[in-house]
């Protein structure tokens, strides 16, 4: 089933809302109306007794001419739907007037309300009626200037309120339901309206697109609520920016770096066809293409472990490492090529690092080839690793020329070269570092670089044990 | 030994029949996925080096065809070396992989292990030319003369010496000696060999390490 949308959720909430609302004031109005009514019906009663006690007194001989005397009375309660009926003392019913809702009712035996006191409403009662439930009232009053007691008894229909409130009721249905109906309706309409700001975000959002990734949404005219979404759009569109000008750059680079052997290759090869020549010649031009083509390979092997460690692609098998053992390992491998050199390799590790055992010594490889390559007859390089609750702190440093402060931040970068007239030995094409970078964010570490004094030292940090793994780390490295 | 080779592309397939006639294989050559699985299936090869892409049939499917029938050892070529693709290639059955591009020596040891060319010998002392290498007390003479030699200088002359005449690439001998399996862009295997020629060659008129260039390192007492 298809989700409703925010606007027809909201409005079909105000709806119920509305209906909601309209129910209970309804109903509260209802019931304030038929109180109203049963309370005036009451007084109308009371009234008819004052009036009643008020005739029967005032008249001289009322009780003598029963006839006439119910012909003004007719008059006075037929409207009313009230039936009056008068008993003498001895029971007998002297005045009965025509009752509205037909039968007439036999008198309530309750006693009368005494001749003492004015009647109040708790003296009425609920009395059933042949026509339907009614209201009763019985008085004793006298009658003429012989004052004989008599009894009053007014019974009243309700059937006429009853009526009066069926109508209203369904009055207020009617409105009710039209009441909720407007209410959706404008609800509605209000609910588009305020969502006219989401609209245009999302036609913003459709005008940017890979070609011009440098549009973005303009958060000071949108409201507070979408300011937030249109913050964090923006800054998804700045990491996708960033992104893809990484990818065109390094593109370019490659493309350049692909360029350099090539060009080499093409043109060795078409010197050594221009003339016959003997195969000793032709042997050389072979090897030294074979050294061009190794290079190109490397370079597409490393461009392929960048792009790859870029997209978090390099599955990671992290798992405890003696450092010193790693270290050594390392140590093992260049200590020909130190020797050699003239330079001094020492090993001052402590610690465990936690770390895939393929990558570390990849990156740490990487970091003591430089070193070797840049330190002078009779310098020393060190290799030096501590570890606390923070995590490993791997160095490798060296004795030598410092590096100049604004090459050291972009040290890391792909294809950087701090002298650009010096390729790398063994035609690295400057990717070394950047896979060192590469692999110590793989393991949502940093990496780092200082120069001083005649000394250099890269700085690899690894994350204590269970490391969660890094959320994509852009950026350059940290520096202390 | 014959090897079927199955390469679309017709210079690779050309150099490669050359170069594994001219190690001493008897090597032939399919150019297309279903002529290579009709002479697997028709012929006894001992080994078959595949292409992963081919026109019409693939590799992957000529390999799953082929294992239906045989369990001719698979060598398996591909330019893509991302990890599903190669775990995919071990499932279906191949036994070996390589990523192109790879240096023909590697080629020709990995095709070697396969074959089972035996193990290699491992003679406790191996003679070459004038040479003794004495591999349980690590000691090396030339016309009975000491050679003193570091540890690692001797690993990597047991290590040519066992596999006499074989070319071994720099990578293969960086991953032999100093358990380094990956290309570290360094120079140390030619520094090392440099230094054990002062040694071991320099002074004697018949030189022992060899030097193939663009390929790698060799030990023999002819050049």
């Amino acid at each position: 089933m298809r989700r409703l949308s925010i606007a027809l959720r909201l409005a079909l909430l105000f709806s119920a809302i509305a209906a909601a609302v309209f129910l209970a004031v309804g109903a509260y109005l209802y019931q304030a109306l038929s109180q109203q009514m049963s309370e005036r019906d009451d007084v109308a009663l009371l009234d008819k007794v004052v009036l009643i006690r008020h005739l029967l007194a005032s008249q001289p001989m009322p009780l003598a001419m029963p006839d006439e005397l119910r012909m003004v009375l007719d008059n006075v309660f037929g409207q009313d739907g009230m039936q009056l009926r008068l008993v003498d003392a001895a029971g007998r019913t002297v005045v009965l007037t025509a009752a509205p809702g037909g039968t007439g009712a036999p008198a309530p035996g309750w006693p009368g309300v005494p001749l003492d006191r004015t009647p109040a409403r708790t003296d009425i009662h609920d009395w059933q009626l042949a026509s339907g439930p009614g209201r009763a009232i019985v008085a004793l009053a006298s009658a003429g200037s012989e004052r004989t007691p008599v009894r009053i008894a007014i019974v009243r229909q309700r059937s006429q309120r009853l009526a009066i409130l069926k109508r209203y009721t369904a009055d207020l249905l009617a409105g009710l339901a039209v009441g909720t109906l407007v209410a959706t309706a404008l609800a509605f309409a209000v609910v588009r309206r305020g969502m006219r700001p989401l609209h245009d975000v999302i036609g913003k959002a459709n005008e940017i697109s890979t070609q011009r990734l440098a549009g973005r949404l303009s958060v000071q005219d949108v409201p507070a609520e979408l300011r937030e979404l249109g913050v964090a759009f923006n800054a998804m569109l700045d990491r996708l920016e960033e992104g893809v000008q990484r990818l065109s750059g390094f593109a370019a680079d490659l493309a350049h770096d692909l360029r350099t052997p090539l060009n080499t290759l093409m043109m060795q090869t078409q010197v050594a066809l221009s003339r016959p020549r003997d195969s000793g010649e032709y042997e050389a031009l072979l090897a030294s293409n074979l050294e061009e083509y190794e290079r190109l390979g490397r370079m597409i092997e490393n461009t392929l472990f960048l792009a790859r460690a870029d997209h978090a692609q390099l599955a990671l098998r992290p798992v405890a490492l003696d450092a010193a053992a790693e270290l050594a390992h390392i140590a093992d491998y260049f200590d020909v090529l130190a020797d050699d050199a003239g330079i001094a390799l020492h090993i001052d590790a402590a610690g465990s690092v936690h770390a895939d055992p393929i990558l570390l010594r990849r990156a740490v490889n990487n970091l003591v080839a430089n070193a070797v390559r840049h330190t002078p007859r009779g310098g020393r390089v060190t290799l030096c690793s501590r570890a606390d609750d923070t995590g490993c702190h791997i160095e490798v440093r060296n004795t030598g020329s410092a590096i100049a402060p604004e090459h050291l931040g972009l040290l890391f970068d792909r294809y950087y070269r701090a002298d650009p007239s010096r390729g790398e030995a063994g035609g690295g094409a400057g990717l070394g570092l950047a896979i060192v970078r590469a692999i110590i964010q793989l393991h949502g570490g940093s990496a780092s670089a200082t120069s001083a004094d005649g000394s250099t030292v890269f700085t690899l940090r690894f994350p204590p044990a269970p490391a969660a793994r890094p959320a994509r780390a852009g950026g350059a490295a940290g520096n202390d | 030994m014959r090897i079927l080779v199955v390469e679309d592309e017709p210079k690779t397939g050309n150099h490669l029949l050359q170069g594994l006639r001219e190690a001493g294989f008897d090597a032939a050559l399919a150019r297309t996925g279903p002529e290579g699985l009709r002479l697997a299936l028709a012929e006894d090869y001992d080994l078959v080096v595949l292409d992963v892409m081919l026109p019409a049939m693939d590799g992957w499917t000529v390999l799953r065809s082929l294992r239906e029938h045989k369990d001719t050892p698979v060598l398996f070529l591909t330019a893509r070396d991302d990890i599903p693709d190669r775990v995919r290639g071990l499932e279906l059955g191949a036994d070996d992989y390589l990523v192109k591009p790879f240096a023909f020596a590697e080629l020709l040891a990995r095709l070697r292990t396969l074959l089972r060319r035996g193990p290699v010998r491992e003679e406790a002392v191996i003679r070459i030319a004038d040479a003794e290498i004495d591999v349980l007390r690590h000691r090396v003479t030339r016309a009975g003369q000491r050679i003193d030699l570091t540890p690692k200088e001797f690993a990597l002359l047991h290590l040519l010496a066992r596999r006499r005449g074989e070319v071994l690439s720099r990578r293969q001998i960086a991953a032999q000696v100093w358990d380094m399996n990956f290309d570290s862009d360094t120079n140390v295997v030619d520094v090392a060999i440099r230094r054990l020629r002062a040694k071991l060659d320099d002074p004697w008129p018949v030189k022992l390490v060899h030097t193939v260039r663009g390929i790698g390192y060799t030990v023999d007492d002819k050049a």
